[in-house]
């Protein structure tokens, strides 16, 4: 911008800076997004809901963990193995 | 809060509403709560995308197909798309620089803006809009379909003989 060349950083318009190497560590902040919108209709009950979004969060953390460990397994360590 | 079960039918304003500003379509039906964490859940996937890649995320000509997701989020996506095209695409804020062949946007010719965000952290705020968009679509859906809320009838206290 003509007039804004001193400004660090704007917000919204601007990338975030300083993030590109940790850019996996957004997915969790995306996973509890998503779990926010879905528990908000899928809640039985309102009462406890930030506790269900936590739950429900850190599973769907835990299986994608899970599935990184069992990928890199089966890339690295699996598939090398076979003869071929 | 209490959900009670009747046959009311579909309920478009609700899904109307909650296409406009997400959440307002359970507001509008009763279920106030639900309403606002739909909108804390999904307005806040959207603006941290922008945040996090800047408003160039949402465009609509030079990623129609993302554009198509994060659409469902409501007239924010579209005034996100307007002020990618009007200040950041024309130059009008930040500067034009001539763009390496990959990135070339089929719209704007070779030059690129530098405000564009690029590699992963670009993709991940992508996702982030989009998946605001795709989970106010779920939202809308099941304000489409939920009863109105009714408060749960006070029963009088049993009289002791």
């Amino acid at each position: 911008m003509t007039g804004l060349p001193a400004i660090a950083w704007i917000p919204f318009l601007e990338p975030i800076r300083g993030i590109g190497n940790a850019w996996w560590l957004l997915s969790i902040p995306l996973i509890v997004g998503i779990s926010i919108a879905y528990k908000s209709i899928r809640a039985g009950s309102v009462e406890r809901f930030w506790g269900q979004v936590a739950w429900f969060s850190l599973r769907v953390m835990l299986i994608m963990i899970a599935l990184t460990i069992g990928l890199y397994v089966l890339v690295r360590i699996v598939l090398p193995a076979l003869p071929v | 809060m209490a959900d009670v079960t009747d046959d009311e039918g579909l309920n478009w304003v609700a899904a109307i509403m909650g296409w406009l500003v997400p959440g307002l379509g359970h507001m509008w039906i009763g279920h106030v709560q639900r309403g606002i964490f739909a909108m804390v859940g999904i307005l806040g996937l959207f603006l941290g995308g922008v945040l996090i890649g800047g408003v160039g995320v949402v465009d609509r000509k030079d990623n129609h197909l993302w554009f198509m997701a994060q659409a469902g989020a409501g007239p924010i996506a579209f005034a996100a798309d307007w002020v990618n095209t009007a200040w950041v695409k024309s130059g009008s804020v930040g500067e034009m620089l001539d763009a390496p062949t990959p990135m070339v946007p089929r719209s704007t010719g070779a030059k690129v803006s530098s405000l564009r965000s690029v590699t992963s952290v670009h993709e991940i705020a992508i996702l982030y809009c989009s998946m605001a968009g795709l989970m106010n679509v779920v939202v809308l859906l099941d304000a489409l379909v939920r009863p109105r809320y009714q408060p749960p009838i006070a029963r009088p206290a049993p009289v002791m003989p």
